[in-house]
């Protein structure tokens, strides 16, 4: 409960901050790919490189795993329907699957896993709409929801319960240690 | 924009992972193959050490032993050495070729210093890659096993009592006869009652006296002898219809005897249906136990048939892999999805093993470590993938042992899975088993063993697509049976054993057969059957032929009392009835003959009467025309 509530303070946080909307919204559709697909597959790494290399918030990107892999978890019928349709019935891009399948290096990957295809071509289609669709999220949250949401009874009855207390002090602790490490 | 120092440090952490995992790779791979395998036999694996070399190209294992699922404290195998050479470059295709595969130093059932049985899982079910109709048909051969004529074995007997039996036959034959008896008695007061009714003998004397008055002074006056005529006539109607009467009732009362007579052969004829009846309540067909090799040695085999027919399921499910023809991919399913493995002419199995031969030699660990066993191997294009690899894989294993339970082992094998119909054969003769170690007799009932002697068996194992035959033949000789354990139990059994003594040798067959609809049949054979069936039976039909002729004995015992009062009441009828009406009907018929002769007697005097009265009138006529006539002179 703890960790929910410091993850939603901390959304909270650096959508109240001047951190970009780009790198934000970058980092729920990095979020969503990681998220989306087998953690373990190693297009993730990939992900994770990308994420390090530009210039992508990092809290949003780790935000964004843990909601997606929930949601993942339910979509993997869907995901593998996909994957199928892509690998088997798409019969044009299977002179790709083969050369992938017979690469060296690539065979790693399992693309030709259904559930990893399906969930890597399912992200990847909404990464552009959903990397779009934040940014104007993001933007019309702060101009016009930023002091309601500050405001809101759902808010400030969530300042006043023992969690938050809890979780206050935490941070203080923190940051007053911080300080002497 | 690019945060090159963030992405410098993460890919640095990255290949520091990377670098980490292959580091631990070793231990990872002896992690994945020790649950593999345990996987596969559902008892501990263990390896001791684990190399991985990719300058060498060579994983080696050392230490390798597999725990026995039957015993805790045993290792099935323990192979002190496996060396596999493999090509590297393929490994970054994802592919594990192998150049040379060798084995050293195997020995069997070796101890554990630690129990090798895993924690008791909690039974899921699930749809097992072991087909549904195998285990279906497995467990009602092993339901057969136990509930089958086992009991027949303990519990057959042939009672000793013939008493024992009457009592719950409830004999008929006596019913019968104390029936009969009531209804001649019926019979006999019956016939007695109507005699009385019958009219007094004294009438016939009257009627006697009276006709013997009708020839007494017989007159001269025809008038008069003709009255007397016509009373003797009526006397002779008198007794011819008693006569007949007489003649009826003999009819009937014979009539009447017949009918009894028959009731008493009913009766007899109940006594041997009750024999029958008797006869059929130990008789020898009860006792169908025909296949007795089945009972001693069938539900072993079954256990056995069960695990090689399980490892078989798991190769299919590895090998045969479901595919999609039209679409030319494989799908083989995942606990995460599905992968689809392409059809190309670039594509290859991710496993192959194209040739190896080696030999490996065994020590016996329990004995004086003396080198004792020693196995070639000649493994051909043994691969993961055989559609993709497009040849058959054969196996062909020798191993000779000098101090096991088994001589020489060879073992042949063919698995065809390029085609869509899958095809294996599986050869295996394995020469001087010690007949000490095969499985026989039946738990508790009967469980005898074998001491001594030995067994060179053959057995052979093909599948085309969901067909299969197995045939399996042993010869054992020179067996001596141990039946310390068995319990001398009913007569059956003392007779098996007794008769077992005296086979040493003999064959079992062992057939297990699946036609294409699923069909299954499971046989085995043995001419120890014959010999013991015929043992069985030979003291089962002496005992029941003495016991059938005391049973005869006491069933007629127990219906001679009334067979002789049925006899005696047949007897009775025939002098108190019969006899009276027979005398009755001699009696009507003499004075009908008499009344007859007396007719005739009077019709004579009658007629001479009327023939002397003719002869006056004749004479006075005479007379009166001599008188009246002209006299004639005579020209002389």
């Amino acid at each position: 409960m703890l960790f929910a509530i410091k993850s939603l303070m901390k959304l909270l946080q650096v959508l109240n901050s001047q951190t970009a909307p780009s790198q934000l919204a970058a980092g729920l559709a990095f979020g969503m790919i990681v998220g989306l697909s087998p953690f373990f597959a190693w297009h993730n790494l990939l992900v994770f490189l990308l994420v390090c290399l530009f210039r992508v918030n990092l809290s949003m990107f780790l935000w964004s795993i843990a909601v997606f892999s929930i949601l993942g978890f339910l979509l993997d019928p869907l995901f593998d329907r996909i994957g199928y349709l892509v690998l088997v019935d798409l019969q044009w891009a299977r002179p790709w699957w083969i050369w992938i399948a017979s690469a060296p290096i690539l065979p790693y990957f399992r693309l030709n896993n259904t559930v990893v295809m399906g969930s890597l071509v399912f992200s990847l289609v909404l990464y552009l709409p959903m990397f779009l669709a934040a940014i104007y999220a993001i933007k019309q949250y702060r101009s016009h929801w930023r002091e309601h949401v500050a405001k809101s009874k759902i808010f400030l009855w969530l300042k006043t319960t023992k969690l938050f207390g809890l979780y206050s002090k935490y941070q203080n602790l923190r940051d007053r240690w911080g300080h002497l490490v | 924009m690019i945060r090159w120092k963030v992405f410098l440090s993460a890919l640095a952490l990255t290949t520091l992972i990377v670098w980490f995992v292959s580091f631990r790779l070793e231990a990872w791979l002896k992690s994945a193959i020790e649950s593999g395998v345990s996987a596969l036999t559902e008892t501990k694996t263990e390896i001791r050490r684990l190399n991985l070399s990719f300058k060498e190209s060579q994983l080696k294992i050392k230490g390798l032993a597999v725990a026995s699922k039957k015993h805790e404290f045993k290792n099935l195998i323990e192979i002190d050495s496996i060396v596999i050479d493999f090509q590297s470059l393929p490994l970054l295709s994802r592919r594990f070729v192998v150049d040379e595969f060798s084995v050293e130093g195997v020995s069997w059932s070796t101890d554990r210093r630690t129990s090798g049985w895993l924690p008791k899982k909690k039974k899921q079910k699930k749809d097992s890659w072991f087909s549904k109709q195998w285990e279906e048909a497995l467990s009602a051969l092993t339901k057969e096993f136990e509930e089958l004529p086992v009991s027949q074995l303990l519990d057959y007997r042939i009672p000793t009592d013939p008493a024992e039996i009457l009592v719950a036959l409830d004999l008929r034959s006596e019913a019968e006869f104390r029936s009969s008896i009531a209804k001649i008695q019926e019979s006999i007061a019956l016939w007695k009652t109507r005699g009385r009714q019958a009219k007094d003998i004294s009438d016939y004397q009257k009627v006697v006296g009276q006709l013997q008055g009708l020839t007494a002074n017989i007159p001269r006056d025809p008038k008069e002898i003709a009255n007397r005529i016509q009373s003797a006539n009526q006397v002779y109607s008198f007794f011819k219809a008693e006569a007949k009467k007489a003649q009826d009732l003999v009819r009937d009362v014979q009539q009447e005897q017949k009918n009894l007579v028959e009731l008493v052969d009913r009766a007899n004829q109940a006594v041997i249906a009750d024999y029958e009846r008797a006869r059929k309540s130990f008789s020898l067909d009860q006792f169908s136990v025909d296949n007795l090799s089945r009972m001693l040695f069938g539900s072993h085999w079954v256990d056995e048939v069960k695990n090689v027919l399980v490892y078989h399921a798991f190769l299919r499910s590895i090998l045969d892999l479901k595919s999609d023809r039209e679409k030319d991919v494989e799908v083989r399913q995942r606990a995460k999805g599905r992968d689809i493995i392409f059809f190309s002419p670039k594509k290859q199995p991710s496993f192959v093993l194209a040739q190896s031969n080696f030999s490996v030699t065994g020590l016996e660990r329990s004995g004086d470590g003396r080198l004792s066993q020693t196995y070639e191997a000649k493994l051909r294009d043994v691969n993961s993938n055989p559609k993709l690899y497009g040849k058959p894989t054969t196996v062909d294993l020798v191993g000779r042992f000098r101090s096991a339970p088994i001589g020489r082992a060879h073992l042949d094998l063919f698995w065809d899975y390029t085609q869509p119909v899958a095809k294996d054969r599986y050869a295996l003769a394995v020469e001087k088993i010690n007949a000490a170690n095969w499985p026989v007799g039946i738990p508790r009932v009967f469980p005898l063993k074998m001491d001594k002697g030995s067994a060179d068996s053959r057995s052979e194992l093909s599948f085309n697509g969901d067909e299969m035959k197995w045939t399996n033949r042993i010869d054992f000789s020179q067996v001596d049976w141990n039946f310390r354990e068995v319990p001398q139990v009913g007569f059956i059994v003392p007779i098996l054993a007794e008769t077992m003594q005296k086979i040493r040798d003999f064959y079992l067959e062992i057939n297990l057969l699946r036609n294409e609809r699923g069909q299954f049949s499971y046989q085995v054979r043995s001419d120890m059957d014959q010999k013991l069936l015929a043992a069985i039976r030979s003291v089962i039909e002496s005992r029941i032929q003495q016991l059938a002729a005391r049973l005869r004995l006491e069933i007629n015992a127990r219906v001679a009392r009334y067979r002789t009062e049925a006899e005696n009441q047949i007897k009775s009828y025939g002098s108190e009835i019969l006899a009276p009406a027979e005398s009755f009907l001699k009696a009507t018929s003499a004075h009908e003959a008499q009344a007859a002769a007396k007719i005739k007697e009077l019709e004579s005097r009658a007629r001479s009467v009327a023939e002397e009265a003719v002869k006056d009138r004749v004479k006075d006529a005479a007379k009166d025309i001599k008188k009246s006539l002209p006299s004639i002179r005579s020209p002389f």
